[in-house]
């Protein structure tokens, strides 16, 4: 059973700010782009990069996830003895809640599950990002480094850079010297993307002094990579170029799907395929009258009106005479004849009922917003929802 | 456990399916964009519980072969029993109907079978089937073979059952009919125990006399075996034609019959799943009335066509009543009209091609145009 490398998904997150949507699903379960949900970005990069162990770390809202990775075969995570483990908190038996504290906790707690691998590096992932990476150059990096510590990087705008925790880079020896969690005045535009590779030894016993000390978040960017700097261990940046969003805001999460529209991200590649474990459907049906440019369809999908720069995921309805335009559709989401639905994010299963507009469109306005509806509601027949509005039950649909 | 145990005829390859069953059979022609027709057969055995199946085969199975991927997508991987893949010894000449095709496989049916009943089917059978109801009425009716029969016409060559006073047992049969006609059409379905076929496949061997329902249920029904019969009401059609292909697909335009094959909540038609991002239509794209699967990418026009997977139709192309099989490429300034594109067909620009529904233009694999 011994494994080089496994990696560990951090999938426990909330993902409050996108709180309508987020209400009764982890952040990682959450539909994306058609096909996809956020999660099976790091699974099929693990898949594609020849990483047969996963363990996903759940804790909020985690039944559709469970239920989502199943046996993981979706990525082709279930042969020989590799597999997708879904990891809850449990209960030790000492008495103390099992909750996870913070992302080192969640490993800590799972040390005898990485210990089963008996693996000598283990990769650190969080289930929020929309990217392609292959895991295996960073661990290649990091094995001619002998690092202790490799953490992914990507330079961002400066005038951004104090949304992220940013690394600094001694040009001499190339290796970390600095780690600063969101600085007012940042020094370097290397933003840390949440993607470590760490020495399982190393990081172990790290993880256990950090336990240890009650005086810690038990968090690897708050803790543990601060400590290990400190440490005098070797920490080295991997530099990663190319397409990679933090979509935890409703803006960046509705920005990434128009993204695919453009093709900034190139998911049509077969040499990186980006799977999913979504319900096999019917071709889509594109009605005699149906209108739809620059958009994407996917299978299960019934389009009758108009649809204009979006992206709409299985199931999906667009009744004749409804516009749907610059707005995302999650499964089953029902738009009835009359309805527009512009610059907006339509939850699972919700039905925007004849006549209703939701959202607006900025025509060059500044400062307008995504109009968001959750999950499993009805906007009713004739109601307006503005934009920038979040709503998450039939009840909040303003008169 | 379910008592019955499934046969799937795969071996079929009609002459007048021509190019399109060169290099397959009949029961692996892709169907309405993401199917294959033998779904049909396996996703109706596995909706009744039965997934101890096997699969007679024979040419041209390959493609067969890697659609069916072990019975995984019907559950029929299993510790004990699941998909059987049943090839043809190599050493005799090609099967000339059913029951030289049930001979070829007797050592399975005589001694690996398990179950006491068993149901057969065809392949190439378009029809969304509830065989649960199939084997209760069985069992209870108390005949010795069940046929499965639809009420409606059926446009290929087939048997009819001529029904008996009560309406429920066959009086007569009618071999090789056309379209409309007394009694009812068979689907070449049928359930009885696993005895009774062995017993008809002996006198069969016996008599030299060959042929399934001519000579063996033409045989047992004078002998007085009472043959039941079982009304299908929904959409059924066996394929062995290209006009009837290109019909059966375009058939599905229509609401009611697609969802007489595909009812949105019961017996649930699985297939192969293929791994594809949605469909892109560009700025371009103009799409009417056409059922399209996903991975496709769409710039041109197409009113009335159905696409499957990994399609890419250029800006300028212009589809009317086309099925274009999977990742076929459709260049600018091509013009098709009732055209059937097989997988990887690479029609470069201008073409212009136009067949009509009885006669639709076919081209084949690969074909660079």
């Amino acid at each position: 059973m011994k494994k080089q490398c496994i990696a560990m998904l951090l999938a426990g997150g909330q993902g409050s700010r996108l709180y309508a949507l987020t209400r009764d699903m982890a952040k990682p379960g959450i539909p994306f782009g058609g096909k996809y949900r956020i999660i099976d970005f790091p699974l099929s990069n693990c898949a594609n990069s020849g990483i047969d162990v996963v363990g996903v770390l759940t804790q909020y809202r985690p039944q559709q996830l469970n239920s989502y990775i199943g046996s993981g075969s979706a990525w082709d995570l279930d042969g020989g003895d590799g597999g997708a483990f879904i990891l809850p908190p449990y209960q030790s038996g000492g008495g103390e809640s099992g909750w996870f504290k913070g992302t080192a906790d969640a490993i800590y707690q799972n040390i005898g599950f990485v210990d089963l691998y008996d693996p000598e590096y283990v990769l650190i992932l969080s289930g929020d990002h929309i990217y392609k990476m292959d895991y295996s150059d960073m661990l290649a990096v990091h094995k001619r480094n002998q690092a202790d510590c490799t953490i992914a990087v990507i330079r961002v705008p400066m005038e951004e850079a104090s949304r992220f925790g940013i690394m600094t880079v001694d040009e001499q020896s190339g290796a970390i010297c600095k780690f600063t969690e969101k600085p007012k005045e940042p020094d370097s535009d290397l933003a840390s993307m949440g993607i470590y590779i760490f020495s399982w030894k190393k990081l172990r016993s790290y993880l256990v002094a950090d336990a240890a000390d009650p005086a810690s978040e038990n968090d690897f960017g708050k803790n543990i990579i601060p400590r290990m700097l400190g440490a005098g261990e070797r920490l080295i940046p991997y530099y990663f170029e190319g397409y990679w969003r933090d979509v935890g805001t409703i803006g960046s999460f509705w920005d990434a799907n128009m993204d695919i529209l453009s093709s900034q991200i190139n998911l049509y590649d077969s040499n990186w395929p980006i799977l999913a474990n979504s319900p096999r459907r019917f071709p889509q049906y594109v009605g005699p009258n149906a209108m739809i440019d620059h958009s994407i369809v996917t299978e299960g999908s019934e389009v009758y009106g108009r649809v204009q720069n979006s992206v709409l995921s299985v199931s999906v309805i667009v009744e004749e005479g409804a516009t749907v335009r610059y707005s995302t559709l999650m499964p089953g989401a029902r738009i009835c004849a009359g309805a527009v639905v512009e610059y907006a994010i339509i939850g699972e299963n919700t039905v925007v009922e004849q006549g209703a507009h939701v959202g607006a469109q900025p025509d060059g306005s500044p400062g307008w917003a995504v109009a968001t509806c959750g999950p499993n509601i009805s906007v009713r027949a004739g109601s307006v929802v503005p934009p920038g509005a979040m709503i998450y039950a039939s009840e909040e649909v303003p008169q | 456990m379910i008592n019955v145990h499934g046969i799937v005829y795969a071996y079929h390859d009609h002459p007048d399916l021509g190019e399109l069953c060169k290099e397959r059979t009949a029961a692996a022609l892709p169907f309405c964009g993401r199917f294959r027709l033998v779904d049909f057969a396996l996703s109706n055995m596995m909706n009744a519980g039965i997934f101890d199946v096997g699969v007679v085969m024979q040419y041209g199975f390959q493609s067969l072969m890697e659609h069916l991927n072990s019975g995984r997508p019907w559950n029929m991987v299993r510790h004990s029993g699941g998909m059987h893949l049943l090839l043809a010894p190599v050493n005799r000449a090609g099967y000339d109907g059913d029951m030289q095709a049930l001979e070829g496989i007797f050592n399975h049916l005589s001694r690996d079978v398990k179950q006491d009943y068993i149901l057969l089917t065809r392949g190439d059978l378009c029809a969304n089937i509830d065989f649960s109801a199939l084997i209760e009425q069985h069992m209870r009716s108390g005949a010795d073979v069940t046929a499965v029969c639809t009420t409606e016409d059926l446009p290929c060559e087939h048997h009819r059952f001529l029904p008996d006073e009560s309406g429920a047992f066959a009086a007569e049969m009618l071999s090789r009919q056309r379209g409309a006609g007394r009694g009812l059409a068979s689907l070449e379905t049928y359930i009885m125990r696993r005895g009774l076929l062995l017993e008809m496949m002996r006198w069969s061997r016996e008599s030299d006399r060959l042929h399934f329902h001519s000579d063996g249920l033409q045989h047992v029904l004078h002998a007085g075996w009472r043959i039941g019969l079982y009304r299908h009401t929904g959409y059924a059609r066996i394929i062995t034609s290209v006009a009837e292909y290109y019909e059966a697909n375009m058939d599905m335009l229509d609401r009611d019959k697609r969802t007489s094959l595909f009812p949105p909540d019961v017996r649930y038609v699985a297939t192969r799943a293929r791994s594809d991002v949605s469909t892109y239509y560009g700025e371009t794209a103009r799409v009417t009335d056409s059922l399209i699967a996903d991975g496709c990418r769409i710039e041109g026009r197409l009113d009335r066509c159905i696409l499957s997977s990994g399609v890419r139709v250029a800006d300028g192309a212009n589809l009317r009543g086309c099925i274009i099989l999977n990742d076929a490429f459709i260049g600018p300034g091509t013009d098709l009209r009732c055209v059937i594109a097989d997988k990887n067909v690479n029609a470069s620009p201008h073409i212009d091609l136009a067949g009509n529904a009885k006669l639709p233009i076919v081209i084949p694999k690969g074909t660079v145009l």
